[in-house]
């Protein structure tokens, strides 16, 4: 029983929203804008689980102690400084904007902590490119020299710079965008479309239960 | 030698690229941009807008990707308020709302020095960063015809605006006359929308039913004078997503302009720009702008000169160069030494 | 479950004459139009072609037919991963995506957590495994806590193996990487879904040395994976690694059942690729017909037939 209710639901429910598509827009409007909202309001609750989580997972550590456990302290204190300040802070918005962003408001720390640390985190991949790059482009077959050439022109066009050296790099690095690499995506994508309706298909007739933690 | 090149320690790459991207920024030198033709197609959709029209601008990204999506934020709200498109702005990811907000009141906005003065003159809040000096913030004020240089508590009369100084103000609402931008009339902020593809279907069978109350004052949208004569998501002149995963972009194409027709277009990291290359060529995408060159042809085509992604395309250029450069040093090794085992 | 699949097929196979019975009927007077969006019936038959083939070969499948399916590299390999973490003393590191459990990618990949799981339980391997969604953190306990349970080895399942790190995503990746350089581990598994932070995994683990396995449906993140990592699943390689690994019949049938749908489409496009050329050569031809005689040239029989099919098509899939 403890499986074959989800089990059941999850039939329904997919059932449900299939036929729906089918059936004329206006008989639909009013169900399927209640069955959204309340999958809204579901995810809403999925973020509050993670939150409860987090805070239990780290309080575990803060108790426990050890090296690791001042990043614990870290972590807990800034989750209520935020919150507290976006609960108190937040509200000094006006029809002009912001209105005032002060030390340790929601606003400063979004401006100051939050962004610069978050820019920085997807800064790196630009090293981490060069590195990958110089490691792994070797024209060792004909392929790879074809990968190569392609890189560099694509690079080039991306930038200034290539138009500089020539008009037309950027117009051949269009059309390598746009036909190879735009082709070899849709096929990628058909093919992982493909995959994700039989996946769907085993979760709606209950062969696939990965979802409920385990197999039977 | 060949040997210290084929182990090369990645750090040496790392310098090397930080030394191009910081040279171009502190030399201060710019390389012209010019469209291209995934840009075109973002410039003659909006162009196809006549004043009056209704953008639905979501920020579906957060501030790890600011670097290349929050240019074309803002040159986008610039290019939608001078030509009286009226925007009305959410986010399918947490803290988009928050971006556009900035972008609206915050973020430093460069205009040049004849720009600086007539906004003054127009009563707006010019900052100013004199040639070699930093930190503090400091602002130009009008008293008695003269322009004084305010620092904290100092004032400090200049006789003219420096032509080697930096000016800027905050957020794009400053660049217009106090009023341009009414709340509820040519902007609407309906904030952070839980639930990412659903959002985009519950749009499609009503935008007031999915968006139910404004981020400001809570109150319902279809009491804004913004929001008559907008019902569904067809509506709507132009959706335009800013993203940089999932619950963006594609969520937009399949289920905006797939189940209602509406326009879309796009911003997209440079790094998944080529996954929604087919959605541009089979045209479910009206047009796309693809990472920080995307933002900068974005801004030229525009007229939004002194645009973070125009000044960003120089350093780009020198790591693109870098790291061509590296390569070709990897692939010579990697020749002499199979020309050296073949001997 | 037989009595779902039967309820389904039944339900499809017969709501296809039911949608073109009923296409034309009429409603209430509010109300505009047709009961069922005939216009959405190629979307109908798409589902009862790629269902049909899925639960048809999932039948063979339970009869005992034996399903090929070709090596996957990656997933052979991570027997030696693991035998490799093992030798070594040093843990497998296991990142099943950034996405929730609702996607399709985070679930392929649980699937594979549970075979190294009984794997690692079975070579007594440490096992950590970083999550960034609390449903995918209850669900991957469950899933490891289950194969270290089937391996007879619940004794050393431990809770500490899943992590919850946070739901952010750059912090995410800068404590899975943290957690890589402090304790190096000697297998990676990096099997999901992955956006932007794919290359800083990728290369953070290449600078460990460990061997990774990386596997996503993401089309822009392949590339990073395949410069870094030493094999990758790519696109819906992933999707099969269940059926693969797991030797079951109705996950090879399903397998089956998605090639011949790939293969359908795979037809389709070269059929409508024919038809486009032919439609635009002969449109090309009656242009040139009109400009040599000045007059309008009335469109044959067969290119009526094929503006009919073409027109009918290309209306239809603008649902």
């Amino acid at each position: 029983m403890k499986r074959q209710i989800p089990l059941l639901i999850t039939f329904l429910s997919a059932i449900t929203m299939i036929v729906f598509y089918f059936l004329n827009e206006d008989l639909t409007k009013d169900y399927k804008s209640g069955i959204f909202d309340w999958v809204r309001i579901i995810g809403s609750f999925a973020l509050l689980i993670g939150i409860v989580n987090l805070l239990r997972v780290h309080f575990y550590k803060i108790r426990r102690g050890g090296k690791e456990a001042v990043y614990s302290y870290v972590l807990v204190l800034s989750f209520f400084i935020i919150t507290v300040s976006g609960l108190i802070g937040y509200g000094k918005r006006g029809a002009e904007g912001i209105v005032g962003a002060s030390f340790l408001t929601f606003d400063w720390m979004f401006i100051n902590v939050l962004r610069p640390l978050q820019g920085t985190m997807f800064s790196l991949l630009a090293f981490y490119v060069a590195s990958a790059a110089f490691r792994s482009f070797r024209a060792k077959t004909k392929e790879a020299t074809f990968l190569l050439v392609s890189a560099f022109i694509v690079m080039l066009g991306r930038v200034p710079v290539g138009t500089m050296i020539w008009d037309r790099i950027p117009v051949i690095s269009n059309w390598i965008m746009t036909y190879p690499t735009a082709g070899a995506q849709t096929a990628i994508m058909i093919g992982a479309a493909l995959g994700a309706v039989s996946v769907s298909l085993k979760i709606i007739i209950g062969i696939e239960r990965t979802y409920l933690g385990g197999d039977e | 030698m060949l040997n210290y090149l084929k182990t090369l320690d990645r750090r040496i790459i790392y310098l090397f690229v930080l030394v191009g991207v910081i040279l171009p920024i502190v030399g201060g030198f710019l390389f012209p941009v010019q469209s291209s033709p995934m840009t075109d197609s973002v410039v003659k959709a909006l162009k196809e807008l006549e004043p009056g029209s209704v953008i639905l601008v979501s920020a579906d990204f957060d501030p790890g990707s600011q670097a290349e999506l929050q240019p074309m934020l803002l040159a986008l709200l610039k290019y939608c308020f001078e030509n009286e498109i009226n925007v009305v702005s959410m986010g399918l990811w947490p803290m988009g709302p928050t971006l556009i907000d900035n972008a609206m009141d915050s973020d430093k906005v460069r205009i040049s020095k004849d720009r600086a003065e007539q906004l003054m003159l127009e009563g707006r809040k010019v900052y100013i960063i004199p040639k070699g000096e930093a930190g503090t913030e400091q602002y130009l004020e009008e008293r008695d015809g003269k322009i004084v240089v305010v620092k904290e508590t100092e004032r400090e009369e200049v006789g003219d605006l420096f032509d080697d100084a930096i000016y800027y103000v905050k957020g794009i609402r400053s660049l217009f006359p106090e009023g341009h931008i009414k709340y509820g009339e040519n902007y609407l902020a309906a904030g952070y929308q839980v639930g990412a593809g659903v959002v985009i279907l519950d749009l499609v069978a009503s935008v007031p039913g999915a968006l139910k109350t404004d981020a400001l004052n809570s109150k319902p949208v279809e009491s804004y004078p913004i929001m008559n004569g907008i019902d569904t998501l067809k509506d709507i002149d132009m959706v335009f997503t800013l993203s940089s995963g999932s619950g963006g972009i594609k969520e937009w194409v399949i289920y905006g302009n797939g189940r209602s027709g509406v326009k879309v277009c796009g911003g997209v990291t440079a790094v998944s720009a080529p996954e929604f290359l087919p959605y541009l060529v089979s045209r479910q995408l009206a047009g796309m702008l693809a990472g920080l060159a995307g933002a900068a042809e974005f801004e030229a085509a525009t007229g939004y000169e002194m645009g973070e992604g125009i000044r960003g395309m120089t350093p780009q250029s020198f790591a693109h160069i870098i790291i061509i450069l590296f390569i070709i040093i990897g692939n010579l090794v990697f020749l002499v030494e199979k020309y050296s085992e073949n001997k | 479950m037989k009595k779902f699949s039967l309820l389904f097929v039944c339900f499809l196979l017969f709501s296809l004459p039911a949608v073109t019975a009923f296409g034309a009927g009429e409603i209430d007077e509010g109300v505009s139009g047709k009961i069922f969006e005939t216009t959405r019936i190629p979307v109908l038959i798409g589902i009862l072609l790629l269902g049909g083939a899925i639960v048809y070969f999932i039948e063979k499948a339970k009869k005992g037919q034996h399903i090929f399916i070709r090596k996957i590299a990656g997933l052979n390999a991570i027997d030696d991963a693991l035998g490799r973490a093992t030798e070594m003393g040093k843990p497998v590191l296991f990142v099943p995506g950034i996405m929730g459990i609702e996607n399709l990618e985070t679930l392929a990949s649980v699937s594979i957590l549970g075979h190294i799981a009984k794997k690692t339980a079975a070579f007594e391997t440490d096992l950590k495994v970083p999550v960034r969604d609390a449903l995918v953190f209850s669900t991957a306990q469950e899933v490891i806590k289950e194969s270290y349970l089937a391996s007879g080895r619940p004794d050393a399942f431990n809770d500490n193996m899943v992590e919850f790190v946070t739901s952010e995503q750059f912090g995410y990746v800068a404590g899975v990487n943290g957690y890589m350089v402090r304790e190096k581990p000697a297998a990676n598994f990096l099997l999901g879904c992955f956006y932007a932070e794919s290359l800083l995994l990728a290369e953070t683990g290449n600078s460990i040395g460990a061997i990774q396995v990386a596997g996503t449906a993401n089309p822009s993140q392949i590339p990073f994976f395949i410069t870094a990592c030493d094999y990758t699943l790519i696109g819906e390689e992933l999707y099969a690694a269940g059926a693969y690994l797991s030797d079951d019949a109705k996950a090879k049938g399903s397998l089956k059942g998605q090639d011949m749908g790939k293969a359908i489409v795979m037809g389709l496009i070269g059929f409508f690729t024919v038809l486009v050329i032919f439609f635009q050569l002969a449109s090309m031809g009656k242009s040139y017909e009109e400009f040599q005689k000045g007059k309008e040239a009335k469109p044959s029989e067969t290119e009526s037939a094929i503006t009919k099919v073409h027109n009918f098509f290309r209306n239809s899939l603008n649902f």
